[in-house]
């Protein structure tokens, strides 16, 4: 009877465990894309923000550059969302190993359990021989499912580190537009003469100081990505051997111990 | 749009604020935390 009460104890709460787990990995994804979009938002309101008080600066007119900006913006975006999907296949192939480490560990505690029980029913068989064999099983459940404990502590820092880079390397890549604007508050005579020099600089100016540069730094990412994409691929495989490499380093422990 | 159970009510995570689901998810760490140790403890006094 009181061996029935603990073997349904384990059992609800490792049911309890799976629920939580399957809500907190739902709850980590809406985080991560969370911060995506908050990242994706952020850079495009500040390239907007940007060329809008350039434009203002230089005494021109939005409408005129609305194509040549439009098309940068958009370069802009793809070259972002590139960045931001390597991320997001990196969030998920730790999600995923994640998953699999506490399947697996469930897996461990429940064949810890039945090696209890059928060490519990042999006991009085007095079968020496039987009785060492899920001695040893019961340990080695144990182990794995201790090894697991480390397996899963890591899966889940890594996804804290995965948002963290990607901020950084947002951050590093697309720089905050915001930041570059120089905007000084000037006098009724210091504004006068800003008007003259727009009326026959302006033009020039605003494509020499903001479409050229915006149009170089657009080039310089393109170059750029490619290498920024074979690190991150090659930062995936890394993960992914080193955990499938943990897991299989369990399992011949494991197998030693029985 | 995925949604959980939390507390009886049904929650929709993409409308939540980032920090709201933060904080859904440190509520949700300690709830694993618990059920961990006790099944641990489980594990502990049948060994």
């Amino acid at each position: 009877m009181e061996e029935r009460k603990s073997n349904t104890l384990l059992m609800d709460k490792l049911m309890e465990l799976n629920e939580v787990e399957i809500k907190k990995s739902k709850v980590l994804a809406a985080i991560f894309q969370k911060t995506m979009d908050e990242i994706q938002t952020k850079k495009i309101q500040s390239l907007d923000a940007n060329f809008e008080e350039q434009a203002k600066f230089y005494d021109q007119a939005l409408e005129d550059y609305e194509e040549t900006y439009q098309e940068m913006k958009g370069k802009y975006e793809e070259q972002l969302s590139q960045i931001l999907e390597q991320y997001q296949t990196l969030f998920m192939n730790i999600y995923l190993e994640l998953q699999e480490a506490e399947c697996n560990q469930k897996i461990a505690i429940t064949n810890w359990k039945k090696s209890c029980d059928i060490k519990q029913e042999i006991l009085d068989k007095a079968n020496l021989k039987m009785i060492e064999e899920y001695t040893r099983k019961i340990e080695a459940c144990l182990q794995k499912k201790r090894n697991y404990d480390v397996i899963i502590e890591e899966c889940e820092n890594e996804l804290e580190k995965c948002a963290i880079q990607m901020e950084k390397k947002v951050n590093s890549l697309f720089q905050d537009k915001s930041s570059q604007v120089f905007l000084t508050e000037i006098g009724l005579f210091g504004k006068i003469m800003n008007k003259i020099k727009n009326f026959f600089t302006g033009e020039s100016k605003f494509k020499a100081y903001v479409i050229e540069p915006m149009k170089v730094e657009l080039e310089m990412l393109e170059t750029k990505l490619p290498d920024v994409e074979e690190s991150m691929e090659r930062e995936i495989v890394l993960f992914v051997a080193k955990i499938k490499q943990a897991k299989a380093e369990t399992n011949q422990v494991f197998e030693q111990m029985i | 749009m995925e949604s959980i159970i939390l507390d009886g009510k049904m929650i929709k995570l993409g409308s939540l604020p980032k920090e709201k689901l933060k904080q859904i998810l440190s509520k949700l760490n300690d709830e694993e935390i618990e059920v961990k140790e006790e099944i641990s403890e489980i594990l502990e006094e049948q060994t």
